[in-house]
């Protein structure tokens, strides 16, 4: 038996004995991987803290938490005459509330037989794709929570009304929180085409933070809109950036003095879309109140199992976080265009689409078992 | 001061088939519990054709599309966080509920869901079967029956499997 077919056996003996579930070590076995998993870029943009329900605050109506967050009072200075003294301020700091939910797996379910017939230590693989695979969701929700921030400065700035950004009607929008790269503006028709980002795409969306006493720090982008970098021309990045690129590609943390963080999670972060963001203490929270856990149970000769996390996030300063959009068609919440669901996360039941075609019979050479 | 909530399980929760479903944006305002008319522990929601929760239209005394009942307290923040309500979707279960018209139901009455109004604004709860559509044949869903008498505007139900009902126009 390969090492694999014994963690199989091995996992259903486990699952079985009366001191209850362990997880086994992964011995091997060989198997081809679908795709690429990633840790949460969310992370990335606000490092996590772990926090106890002793530091939250209960409803007296229902059994869940929140996080009570201060945010930073006003206050300015003023000139006085020397007999002249200054205005009062009874003072005041806004708070926030940051709720938490859960982000679970779901709930695998094998007879112990058919377990047997995988070579491959199938059970571990789930285990360890499922920590990644709550990672996604919570990418999703965090950007979902991240694009409301956008788009609550833009209808601000647009007289309180969802106003249209896309590329016939650019000039006349009130760009506050997003705005689009040249080319996309220069697109003769509204529609999702992604164009790739320009040098001076860059210096406007780091406009966009800086302009209001904040400083931007970090970018989050995609891999493919990434990748557009290393086309820049000579004049964009030097002679010596151009014919290192042409080695050893873009090999350094920043660009443009900013970090950025590149995730290959196009399906939640469409390409197109590129963020920026504060230091996080001028952005929000990112709070785990309970870690990955993991629980399994086994009925007669069938076994389940299922992880999940407690998470909470809160994006307190809306104006801490700016958007580029790289196609020229309107995702402005009611005044969207045609096709935008092409730059908007794919649904949740979606995450985890697979790019292998086995199932539908693509594989080569491909042969009928006989 | 807190409140007491709307729906009480006399089944152990954990046997029922519980399924998360995300809200429908144009309801999605009413999972903020000081909204005009908030989403009700207890009240029946439907799946829409995005596969979200929706109060289904009342047609004539009734609604005729399949619902179920929501699980979690108005106001949850993790209802609030994720815009995503927990519905018992499957299998037999009895409760108490306050989501209904108490009006001629007695013990035994088969129940549908329908408008109701049992504080301020209208949730989608339990009511007697009507008679008539009121000059409309409508199609409905006996979704329970009363296991016991009302009492102080709470009613106990037995949740049966949707059954389907021809409702007569008169």
């Amino acid at each position: 038996m390969t090492p694999a077919s014994v963690i199989n056996n091995l996992f259903t003996q486990k699952v079985s004995s009366v001191d209850g579930r362990e997880k086994l070590a992964a011995a091997g076995g060989t198997y081809i991987r679908d795709r690429l998993r990633e840790v949460s870029f969310i992370d990335k943009i606000i490092p996590v803290q772990n926090v106890t329900p002793a530091e939250c605050q209960v409803s007296v109506n229902h059994d869940t938490f929140v996080m009570i967050i201060e945010v930073e009072p006003q206050s300015r200075g003023m000139v006085l005459t020397f007999r002249g003294q200054p205005t009062a301020r009874l003072i005041r700091a806004p708070r926030a509330e940051v709720p938490f939910f859960t982000i679970s797996s779901e709930k695998y379910e094998k007879n112990e037989q058919e377990l047997m017939a995988y070579r491959m230590a199938i059970t571990k693989i789930i285990e360890d794709n499922s920590v990644k695979d709550l990672q996604e969701v919570k990418d999703r929700e965090g950007l979902r929570h991240i694009e409301s921030c956008v788009q609550a400065l833009q209808k601000e700035a647009n007289s309180g009304s969802y106003t249209a950004l896309k590329a016939s009607t650019y000039a006349s929008t009130v760009k506050y929180s997003v705005i689009k790269g040249q080319s996309a503006q220069a697109a003769a028709t509204d529609d999702f085409t992604i164009y790739p980002v320009l040098k001076p795409d860059f210096v406007e969306l780091l406009n966009l933070i800086d302009s209001r006493r904040l400083k931007t720090d970090r970018i989050l982008i995609t891999e493919p809109d990434w990748n557009n970098i290393m086309s820049w021309t000579l004049s964009d990045l030097g002679d010596k950036m151009a014919s290192e690129i042409v080695v050893d590609g873009y090999k350094y943390n920043t660009v443009l003095g900013k970090k950025y963080i590149r995730t290959i999670k196009t399906d939640i972060l469409r390409r197109g879309n590129i963020y920026s963001f504060t230091e996080p203490e001028f952005f929000g929270v990112n709070y785990v109140l309970n870690n990955v856990k993991f629980f399994i149970d086994k009925k007669a000769n069938w076994i389940s199992f299922q992880s999940w996390m407690d998470v909470g996030m809160g994006f307190i300063n809306v104006a801490s976080c700016a958007k580029l959009e790289l196609y020229s068609g309107s995702v402005t919440p009611t005044a969207t265009d045609t096709g935008y669901a092409a730059a908007q996360p794919v649904a949740e039941t979606a995450l985890g689409a697979v790019n292998n075609r086995v199932d539908q019979g693509f594989k080569f050479p491909s042969i009928s078992q006989f | 001061m807190s409140s007491a909530g709307n729906f009480r399980l006399v089944e152990p929760y954990m046997e029922l088939h519980r399924r998360v479903f995300e809200v429908a944006s144009g309801l999605q305002a009413s999972l903020d519990p000081y909204d005009t008319n908030p989403v009700s522990d207890g009240e029946w929601l439907s799946l829409d054709s995005s596969y979200n929760l929706a109060r289904a239209a009342d047609s004539h005394g009734t609604i005729t599309v399949q619902s179920f009942p929501v699980l979690d307290l108005k106001g949850q923040y993790d209802v609030q966080a994720s815009k995503r309500l927990t519905v018992a979707m499957g299998g037999f279960f009895e409760a108490d509920t306050r989501i209904c018209t108490t009006t001629s139901i007695v013990l035994g009455s088969p129940l549908v869901v329908a408008d109701v109004s049992p504080d301020a604004g209208t949730n989608k709860g339990l009511i007697l079967l009507p008679a008539n559509g009121g000059g409309t044949a409508v199609v409905g869903w006996i979704v329970g029956y009363c296991t016991k008498a009302p009492a102080d505007g709470w009613i106990r139900f037995a949740r049966v499997d949707p059954q389907r009902v021809a409702i007569p126009a008169s």
